[in-house]
């Protein structure tokens, strides 16, 4: 229970930090908010970040793909929200109190995702990212992405001895894409 | 040019595509008085107002520099001037060309900022030459009467002129006449000029766009300005940049500038065309006299909004202490008419209030982007969410006494959440008038070509509504009075032998009523033909021969596409764009329309319009666990049904039978794939809609009841959704699905198909 406690703290704190660094304007593009699906650690850069919010309810959207759990009210705005899980083929789970939905801009438009939780907001010098290898088949994956189809992956943050998967926003929400999966 | 300097540019051009458009409305608004009054006094005052206008498009075109365009309204204000000084009558003839003018300056503006791609030269060639053409009256002097106030006004303008809140020794207000004041130096100094016109110097206009490679062949254009200067003096001169380009594109030796020069001289016309006789033939010259336009010291008269007395001073002709004597004399210019007998009181009193009342008008509007007042909006929804939430936590207050205060204070601030949301919607409303006012010119370019006699009377033109709106019903009413005036009236001649007034007359009129806006287009024209009509659909299949149709719905078919009745098909109306068309339109709006017609005596179009789209009276229901609203205007009857009204037909579905009429059964669970819904049509309720004349029952779980709806867009952040028309935001904050009827009807037909196939 205590350490719950923390844990949440902590997560509070991670928050906060993080809404200063999106309202100061001297961040840099080589900021990444990192987060975990499942074991691995992901991140975004921290430009295309509008807003990170604990999950809450989702209303159901009719017709939409299956990765698009919902839509939600941010102060009047209608935010889809989707889940990257199934986008790249893990097992759905359960949400819980720790899941956050991170809202970012891509191509204009306001999107949710939903993560397992909030990790930290990491410096990552471009010469510690390495591309990712052009794979196309899903089979052959990067070994370190884990069981992330590649397209989606702008490079491997490398930060002390772990590593970060970035994320290409644009390309996971890309409607080409979607309809190969779906 | 670097991408901030063409930001700029576009944004200078919005803004004066904004500006524009605001006097372009204002322009044919006075040109339809002009068109229809007859009393000279007002006709004056429209045409000083016309001028007004124009003259400002002019100032707002040269700025941005749309050079053609700003000329073009430049000979548009000299034949103003012309009319202005009665040297051209006011007919039928110049109010066409006035009103072509008006046309064209609007083509041409949205050519300039990009919104047009094609424009015709010759038109505007055409119309210009058209301007020149109207036959002159020689000379107007002090010949025009006494009862014109102007002609008076001119005997005794000086003390009257210099009222002036500068001139702190009078308690003057600086609220004078502007029109009589623009007037009577106008009149003024035409007195002098129309002196100058035969014998001294003229003053012309030349317009100098040299050929690019003139500097190649060593020519500097300062030669041709040296020799002008030799002819006279060179009153202005302004150089165009425009064509300038960035640096990385210069061209050195390339000539990029052009001017207008202004050129006031004894000597004639070909004198001066001489002076650019080698290079004639390569580069542009226009050479215009405008010596109207100055008087004769050079000062530009239409820029002479300066108060008399500075320009008297100015011109040497009488000096300041002159001034401030008379000055200490002077009473207002209002109470001197009256004193003088020239005008009544009431009316310099009200001229006076008008006056104030534009002045007032003109400086507390602004422009707002509209997507600032969305915003608020949004916030205002955010805080009506809120402030229920926050009375729900005072619910858990120990308290008694503070739980009561809280709750008093909480419903006022529900109080003046709820004004605010009115105030903000209502700043998106604009009054109807902006699309009103263009019938009139429709009306009567097609009685003109028709040789039909009619009379367009708009009332309730101040009607606001949403801005949106006004926008997407424009197309709909356009057709809709088109129709009227090509279909609906007939030519005189038959009016008359059908005993009826040779004028016809098309009625528009627009009224709030009930929280909705009605919109009718009504003509004493000669009908619908209802056995056409029938005949027609028995062709089209749409009823059966000998079916029995009631007239309401017999001439609702007309809404149906494809549908015409029109035997010829003119160039104004019947070139495919149906009533159908008409019909979504409004439907889209969540409005509706209604035919009333009667043989010989005319047809009536009833629109019911939302005041706004972006809230709608929406019908909360609840399916599974899902809230969905439908827009109330489409629902017809809600009930529970009993056992003998539900029919399966095999291979045909499910059907309702709805006090004998059939309705197939939607299951809106299905169609929107919602879990955990109710099945069981006995356990749930029926809520029938209406699309396109037929009902469908809806199955759903429970009925929440009607609320108004603030529709919120799905594609702003996503896309659009088949069957979903948007979404809302519920009091809890939940997001709220709003259903399209018309979609889910149609996304259950092809569903019925595919499972019959």
């Amino acid at each position: 229970m205590a350490m719950e406690n923390k844990q949440t703290e902590n997560k509070a704190d991670i928050k906060e930090a993080l809404m200063n660094l999106l309202h100061s304007s001297s961040s840099g593009g080589n900021q990444f908010v990192t987060f975990n699906i499942a074991t691995e650690e992901y991140g975004i850069n921290i430009k295309s970040v509008q807003e990170i919010t604990g999950f809450r309810h989702l209303t159901y959207l009719p017709n939409a793909p299956k990765y698009v759990k919902g839509i939600l009210n941010l102060r009047g705005n209608i935010i889809p929200v989707m889940d990257p899980r199934i986008k790249f083929g893990m097992d759905e789970i359960t949400y819980d109190k720790t899941s956050v939905i991170i809202i970012v801009e891509t191509s204009g438009k306001n999107v949710g995702i939903i993560v397992d939780n909030i990790k930290d907001v990491l410096t990552i010098d471009a010469k510690n990212i390495e591309e990712t290898p052009q794979v196309s088949s899903r089979s052959s994956r990067s070994s370190r992405s884990s069981n992330v189809d590649s397209q989606f992956i702008e490079g491997i943050g490398k930060v002390g001895e772990k590593f970060v998967i970035i994320l290409n926003i644009s390309k996971i929400f890309n409607k080409e894409d979607l309809a190969k999966i779906a | 040019m670097t991408k901030s300097a063409s930001d700029f540019q576009e944004r200078l051009k919005r803004i004066f595509f904004e500006e524009a458009q605001d006097l372009i409305n204002n322009l044919d608004q006075h040109l339809i008085i002009l068109d229809r009054e007859s009393d000279q006094n007002k006709i004056a005052t429209v045409i000083d107002e016309i001028f007004n206008i124009v003259h400002s498009l002019k100032a707002s075109t040269g700025s941005v520099g749309f050079i053609k365009l700003s000329q073009f309204l430049h000979s548009l204000e000299s034949f103003l001037v012309d009319i202005r000084k009665r040297r051209i009558a006011i007919s039928q003839e110049v109010v066409t060309i006035l009103f072509d003018t008006s046309y064209l300056v609007k083509d041409g503006i949205n050519f300039v900022t990009g919104t047009d791609s094609d424009i015709d030269d010759e038109e505007y060639i055409k119309v210009a030459d058209l301007m020149k053409n109207i036959p002159k009256e020689t000379g107007t002097g002090t010949g025009t009467g006494t009862s014109d106030s102007r002609t008076l006004l001119s005997i005794v303008p000086t003390p009257t002129e210099i009222p002036s809140s500068e001139m702190p020794s009078t308690e003057m207000p600086s609220t004078e006449m502007p029109p009589l004041k623009v007037q009577d130096t106008e009149e003024l100094k035409k007195s002098t000029t129309d002196n100058n016109n035969n014998k001294g110097p003229k003053h012309w206009q030349i317009i100098m766009i040299l050929t690019s490679d003139l500097l190649k062949s060593g020519t500097d254009p300062l030669m041709y300005f040296n020799e002008m200067s030799e002819f006279g003096e060179l009153v202005n001169v302004s150089c165009n940049i425009e064509a300038v380009p960035s640096l990385e594109k210069f061209i050195f030796d390339e000539l990029y500038l052009s001017w207008e020069i202004i050129l006031k001289s004894n000597r004639p016309l070909t004198d001066i065309q001489n002076i650019f006789l080698f290079i004639e033939d390569k580069s542009e010259i226009k050479i215009n006299d405008v010596s109207s336009r100055y008087n004769d010291t050079g000062v530009e008269k239409l820029l002479a909004d300066k108060r008399l007395g500075d320009i008297l001073i100015e011109r040497g002709n009488i000096n300041a202490e002159d001034v401030e004597i008379v000055a200490k004399k002077q009473e207002r210019l209002g109470e001197m008419l009256v004193k003088e007998n020239v005008a009544v009181k009431e009316e310099v009193e009200k001229a006076v209030d008008d006056q104030m009342a534009s002045k007032k008008h003109a400086s507390t509007t602004i422009r707002v982007d509209i997507t600032k007042l969305d915003e608020l909006v949004n916030l205002i929804g955010e805080l009506v969410i809120t402030s229920s939430q926050l009375k729900n936590l005072i619910q858990k207050v120990d308290s008694k006494d503070l739980r009561r205060a809280l709750l008093s204070k909480c419903e006022e601030s529900a109080r003046i959440t709820s004004n605010l949301q009115d105030r903000v919607m209502n700043a998106r409303m604009v009054p109807i008038d902006t699309i009103f006012s263009q019938f009139y010119r429709i009306v009567r370019d097609i009685s003109m070509k028709q040789e039909k006699n009619i009379r367009l009377v708009i009332t309730g033109q101040e009607t606001e509504l949403d801005k949106n709106i006004v926008e997407k019903i424009n197309n709909p009413l356009k057709h809709l009075v088109r129709n009227c005036a090509d279909h609906g009236i007939e030519k005189p001649s038959v009016r008359e032998e059908n005993g009826k007034n040779r004028e016809a007359m098309v009625h528009l009129k627009a009224y709030h009523l009930e929280g909705n806006i009605f919109i009718e287009v009504s003509d004493d024209g000669k009908g619908m033909d209802k056995d056409a009509i029938y005949k027609k659909a028995i062709e089209l299949g749409l009823i059966k021969k000998d079916e029995h149709i009631d007239d309401d719905s017999l001439y609702e078919l007309i809404f149906m596409p494809g549908f015409s009745t029109a035997k010829e098909i003119t160039d104004i109306s019947g070139r495919g764009v149906g009533m159908d068309i008409v019909k979504k339109a409004i439907t889209d709006l969540h409005g509706e329309i209604k035919i009333f017609t009667q043989k010989n005596k005319g047809t009536r179009f009833v629109i019911r319009l939302p005041l706004t789209l972006a809230i709608i009276e929406g019908l909360l229901f609840r399916v599974g666990k899902q809230i969905l609203a439908l827009p109330l205007i489409s629902v017809d009857e809600i009930f529970k049904p009993k056992k003998e009204q539900i029919n399966t037909l095999e291979e045909r579905g499910e059907f309702v039978n709805v006090s004998g009429k059939v309705c197939s059964l939607i299951r809106i669970h299905h169609l929107l794939d919602i879990e955990g819904a109710i099945t069981d049509p006995l356990e749930a309720k029926i809520l029938n809609v209406l699309v396109n004349g037929k009902k469908y029952s809806l199955l759903v779980d429970d009925i929440i009841g009607q609320q108004q709806v603030v529709l919120k867009s799905l594609e702003q952040n996503y896309e659009k959704v088949n069957g979903v028309s948007g979404t809302t935001i519920l009091g809890n904050g939940d997001v709220g699905i709003i259903i399209d009827p018309t979609e889910v009807v149609s996304m259950f037909r092809e569903k019925e198909l595919f499972v019959r196939i």
